[in-house]
């Protein structure tokens, strides 16, 4: 490490975590961060993903639903691209609209999950006290319990559906929100900016909404991305159980169950959609990781963290 | 010593009362009588509403929830509605195999984890480091259901090295021994071909279990290491002449065995939820295997059950985490 460079000490921060000095240009930054393969290679998986999500009736190639039984089995081949199933519908194309389904359920789960605990956690943390200990104690009972067997129930309770697993998986999830919500409005809680906000007479729900929240926005927003690979997960995990989506919904967990009863001569149908799930879980979490190092102040170059 | 484990019998009461009362709840919330479910058409509406009685289903809620905790203080579960026998009888009979899967499956993980974890802390960048930390993403993105499927086709499928699925070759007569744990019962009676049968039929479920998690937990084992590593005394251990082996397994490695205990302490968790899905897809007879069951079909009294048992597992697990610290770190001992 250069030694100028900390004698210089909290007026110019231009080292890197690395030790190798650096310019202060965001830009440069930002290129920077995608020399890294594995950050690269999360944007590109997210960004297909997404693409693919969005697109899907342009880019698949067949209609998801249509059954065509004098093409069932067919393996893998120009035509069809992953094979097609028992029903003689294009896996691909149920791959690409499986995407779709995935990316909603993470979206919807996760606004579950972020108004629950959001909400819980910023009282929580923001009143302190008798309400804070009730729910920390609740969130201990859901913490100190493997949530899949509680997913599973609740899914069951409310019926074997997409919408019955968004709520499953959301039932289970915010303790973990509410927990990290509490934690940062617990540390922005005493700032200068927030006395100065009740000084001047505001109210507590203005307080929290526009001066605490907007400070603790960018951990909550790492955690989230790197949640919907889990959510992914867990959603295909319920499907495949028999509870999530329901045939002929095109999702991946499903069509991986689909195919067990052909998985020895007709692989293509389980494999496929297991490798779809593989790939965007691995693509969300290192999205998740390089959005970390990107928005985690401590590793901004150029400002004194 | 006792401080703690007071403080953890009453975190699993409150666990096991809380997470009662939730199932209770979620289950009211939605209508559906599980006898309809179980008995589909072939039961007539007086037959329901006389076993509905006979089940006390059709009590208020409260009045179920206070006569299922007063059950339960008197160690009784209630009768499940879909095997019609006592939970707790059909838990006896399914919890040894659970028990035996994640046993051998934690010991798996220790075994190939911490050397593999040690291996790449050591040779930092080289070929092996890289390509463990491959493995780790795709280890924690892999879908244990899809890698089960996959392991089974490959092996049992196309190479017919290793049997589909259960626990036991179908010839053979299950081990009468105390534990209900094939391996162990079989090895009490000397009966090697038992064994030997058990041991081939947790090949498949374990490494479904295990594969993935080697990768992560190896991963965390290195960079706690690494960290130990940097440290003075480590510094000091080298100068003195010392063998690099006992500086990192004396030294290094029992320095970062703190974060490496809690992490294996909180993968058993895991490995409880994942052989829920594992014990469905090679037909393993353990309590995930029955709880899957019990979920689809609504039989409450078996899903309380099952959770139950499994909140007591994990957090008995904790608890010997716990008392494991103060064998590795003996500043801990004082407390």
């Amino acid at each position: 490490m250069n030694e100028s460079n900390i004698s210089d000490g909290l007026k110019k921060v231009d080292i890197s975590p690395d030790g190798t000095n650096f310019p202060i240009n965001r830009r440069k930054n930002w290129i920077r961060y995608f020399k890294s393969w594995e950050i690269t290679l999360g944007f590109v998986i997210v960004g297909i993903l997404i693409v693919a999500a969005i697109f899907a009736p342009w880019l698949a190639p067949y209609d998801p639903l249509k059954i065509n039984i004098a093409e069932r089995l067919k393996p893998p081949s120009s035509t069809f691209l992953f094979g097609t199933d028992n029903l003689g519908r294009d896996v691909f194309s149920r791959i690409i609209y499986g995407g779709r389904v995935s990316v909603d359920a993470a979206f919807v789960v996760l606004a579950v999950v972020i108004v629950i605990g959001g909400t819980l956690g910023a009282i929580s943390g923001y009143y302190e006290g008798i309400i804070d200990s009730i729910i920390m104690r609740v969130t201990d009972v859901f913490l100190s319990f493997p949530s899949m067997v509680l997913a599973m129930a609740v899914n069951a309770a409310i019926g074997p559906s997409l919408i019955g697993a968004f709520f499953a998986i959301g039932f289970v999830w915010w303790p973990g929100y509410a927990r990290l919500i509490r934690a940062q409005v617990l540390s922005v809680k005493n700032s200068g900016f927030i006395d100065s906000a009740r000084a001047i007479g505001c109210k507590d729900s203005h307080i929290i909404l526009k001066h605490i929240l907007p400070n603790c926005i960018s951990p909550i927003i790492v955690k989230m991305t790197l949640d919907v690979g889990f959510v992914i997960l867990t959603m295909a995990t319920l499907s495949f159980i028999g509870l999530g989506a329901q045939p002929p919904t095109p999702e991946w967990g499903a069509m991986v169950t689909q195919g067990r009863a052909y998985i020895i001569s007709e692989w293509w149908m389980s494999t496929f959609p297991g490798l779809a799930i593989m790939i965007s879980v691995i693509g969300f979490n290192l999205f998740g990781d390089g959005l970390r190092e990107i928005l985690d102040p401590k590793l901004h170059f150029g400002e004194v963290a | 010593m006792i401080k703690i484990l007071v403080k953890r019998l009453i975190s699993l009461l409150i666990v096991i009362i809380g997470v009662i009362t939730v199932l209770f709840i979620v289950n009211e919330l939605i209508p559906g009588n599980p006898l309809q479910a179980l008995a589909g058409e072939q039961i007539r509406p007086e037959q329901v509403t006389v076993l509905t009685t006979y089940y006390g289903l059709d009590k208020p809620l409260y009045i179920r929830y206070l006569v299922y905790m007063g059950n339960l203080l008197r160690g009784q579960m209630g009768f499940s509605i879909m095997t019609q026998r006592p939970v707790l009888e059909d838990l006896r009979d399914y919890f040894p195999a659970t028990l035996e899967l994640t046993l051998v499956s934690m010991i798996a993980m220790i075994i190939f984890a911490i050397p593999l974890g040690v291996i790449s802390a050591v040779y930092k960048g080289k070929i092996l480091d890289q390509i463990s930390r491959i493995l780790t993403f795709i280890g924690v993105g892999l879908p244990v259901f899809w890698f089960g499927l996959m392991l089974q086709i490959l092996l049992y499928g196309h190479l017919s090295w290793l049997p589909a699925g259960g626990r036991l070759a179908s010839n053979l007569t299950p081990p009468s021994g105390p534990t209900g744990m094939y391996l162990i019962d079989a090895l009490i009676e000397g009966n090697l071909t038992v064994f030997k049968s058990a041991a081939v039929h947790l090949i498949l479920p374990v490494s479904t279990l295990v594969l993935g998690r080697i990768a992560v937990i190896s991963r965390m084992t290195r960079s706690s290491l690494l960290e130990v590593l940097g440290e003075n005394y480590v510094r000091t251990a080298r100068s003195k002449g010392l063998s690099e082996v006992t500086v990192i397994v004396r030294h290094a490695l029992r320095n970062a065995f703190i974060p490496i205990l809690t992490m294996i302490g909180l993968q058993f968790g895991w490995l409880l939820q994942g052989t829920l899905v594992v014990e469905t897809i090679f037909s393993y007879p353990g309590i995930g295997y029955y709880a899957i069951r019990a979920i689809l079909q609504k039989d409450l009294p078996a899903i309380l059950g099952v959770t139950v048992v499994i909140t007591m597992m994990f957090v008995l697990v904790n608890f010997i985490v716990d008392l494991l610290y103060t064998v590795v770190d003996p500043r801990i001992r004082a407390i």
